[in-house]
């Protein structure tokens, strides 16, 4: 794929992993847990750009974050919030919307 | 590897050194159990645990840009929302104090009694220096702005930061100051002081000894010719000023007209009580049996001059008038 291609598709996307990453989130998930996740239900996301983001969200209080010491090995995780769930459904009103319009542009 | 430190320590370690240290704890006990599952998918995989570690580290990328991912740090040194006030602020004051440096520095040489040949260098040397230090300091005060303010408050808030507005929009058609009208002026200026040092310090009459007869009188740099550089520097600023507006202010043909007035009054003060003009540099020149009484050649001089400062007071509020007009 040629740089110009790839530049744009990467502003198209970037948008769409806050929206997943809050849907998924209804059931809690830790960092790596949730990578895999995205990647199979086809958001391909790295693990950079993945772990700043959940720490982001949390501070914008859309998520909220727990640490789980029961398992040999101590995992943070992350749980929608209120408000996160809220933003997710304006997100995901303005991608049907966005979606329909650009099925119009295709008559 | 004799090392105790595992690649992942040295990559923790290198990627949350710049955190703060109330978040460090819980970022460095998160990005350890995420690499440590990511190393362990990759083992599951197939992988020896060496060639997995390593693996998941290059996917991390360079520590230094996970860190400000973390720290939602820009990783550019300005940004677009400082980016034109930056250039505006930076352009005005390099016109301005540029030349007013350059005069400041030739005058403080001479009072220092430095040879003209000397003064050249050392004012390119101070103007460099100036401009240097300009910009650097200028810079540093805005990547600090981005680096502080700039993330809550973005463009149009922070403080003391001028925002765009259409007020700021240069006027085309009515622009009556153009850019080489400053610039003839502004060199036109900087001439005019180093003919005022070269007629002093090297001039092209000499007396008998081989050494300059100035033509100005040299008890004038005592106090005159100081205080004329300070009013050139002013006149440049004025001309900046004028320029930015894009035509003329009254303010600015006030202050122009003012500048003119005390300039030219001390000069023809000084000429028609024969302490502006040596003599002796027309003597030298042989004028002086052609022309008899100095005194009549001074006031007709003085008349002439008088004349041309008038008329070009005249002429700056006529300017001035008819930008008012059309603006109103």
């Amino acid at each position: 794929m040629d740089e110009v291609t790839a530049g744009h598709l990467q502003e198209l996307r970037r948008g769409t992993v806050v929206l997943a990453c809050l849907v998924l989130l209804e059931t809690p998930g830790y960092g790596y847990g949730l990578l895999e996740r995205l990647n199979e239900a086809g958001f391909a996301v790295d693990a950079n750009t993945l772990y700043p983001l959940l720490r982001r969200l949390e501070k914008q209080g859309l998520l909220t974050s727990l640490w789980n010491t029961d398992e040999p090995r101590p995992r943070k995780y992350y749980r929608v919030s209120d408000d996160g769930r809220r933003v997710a459904e304006t997100l995901r009103a303005d991608w049907d919307a966005l979606r329909a319009s650009i099925d119009a542009l295709q008559v | 590897m004799t090392d105790t430190n595992t690649l992942t320590d040295r990559y923790v370690a290198a990627a949350l050194h710049s955190v703060p240290t109330a978040e460090r704890d819980d970022l460095e006990r998160e990005l350890r159990a995420s690499i440590a599952d990511a190393v362990d998918g990759r083992v599951e995989a197939g992988e020896t645990p060496p060639a997995a570690e390593r693996a998941t580290l290059e996917d991390l990328g360079d520590p230094a840009h996970l860190a400000a991912r973390y720290l939602d740090r820009p990783t550019f040194l300005l940004g677009p929302a400082y980016y034109f006030t930056w250039l505006r602020l930076l352009k005005t004051l390099l016109l301005i104090v540029l030349p007013i440096g350059a005069i400041a520095a030739v005058a403080v040489d001479l009072l220092d009694g430095m040879p003209p040949q000397r003064i050249v260098g050392t004012v390119v040397t101070s103007v460099l220096a100036i401009g240097v230090h300009l910009t650097f300091w200028t810079t540093l005060v805005f990547v600090v702005l981005e680096r502080s303010g700039a993330k809550n408050a973005r463009p149009a808030g922070a403080k003391g930061v001028p925002s765009w507005s259409l007020d700021m929009l240069p006027d085309v058609a009515r622009r009556t100051t153009g850019v080489a009208e400053l610039v003839v002026m502004i060199v036109g200026t900087v001439l005019f002081a180093f003919v005022v040092i070269w007629q002093q310090q090297v001039g092209f009459v000499r007396d008998d000894a081989g050494d300059p007869v100035p033509f100005l009188r040299p008890e004038l740099w005592g106090f005159w010719i100081p205080a004329l550089f300070v009013l050139l520097a002013v006149s440049v600023a004025l001309a900046v000023a004028r320029y930015r507006a894009g035509r003329p202010t009254g303010t600015l043909v006030l202050a122009g007209a003012a500048l003119n007035v005390v300039g030219w009054t001390a000069a023809l003060v000084l000429l028609l009580r024969g302490e502006l003009v040596d003599t002796r540099f027309f003597d030298r020149l042989d004028v002086t049996a052609a022309t008899g009484d100095w005194n009549v050649v001074y006031q007709v001089t003085a008349v002439i001059i008088a004349a041309t400062v008038l008329w070009s007071i005249v002429d700056d509020v006529v300017k001035w008038r008819r930008a008012a007009r059309d603006a109103g």
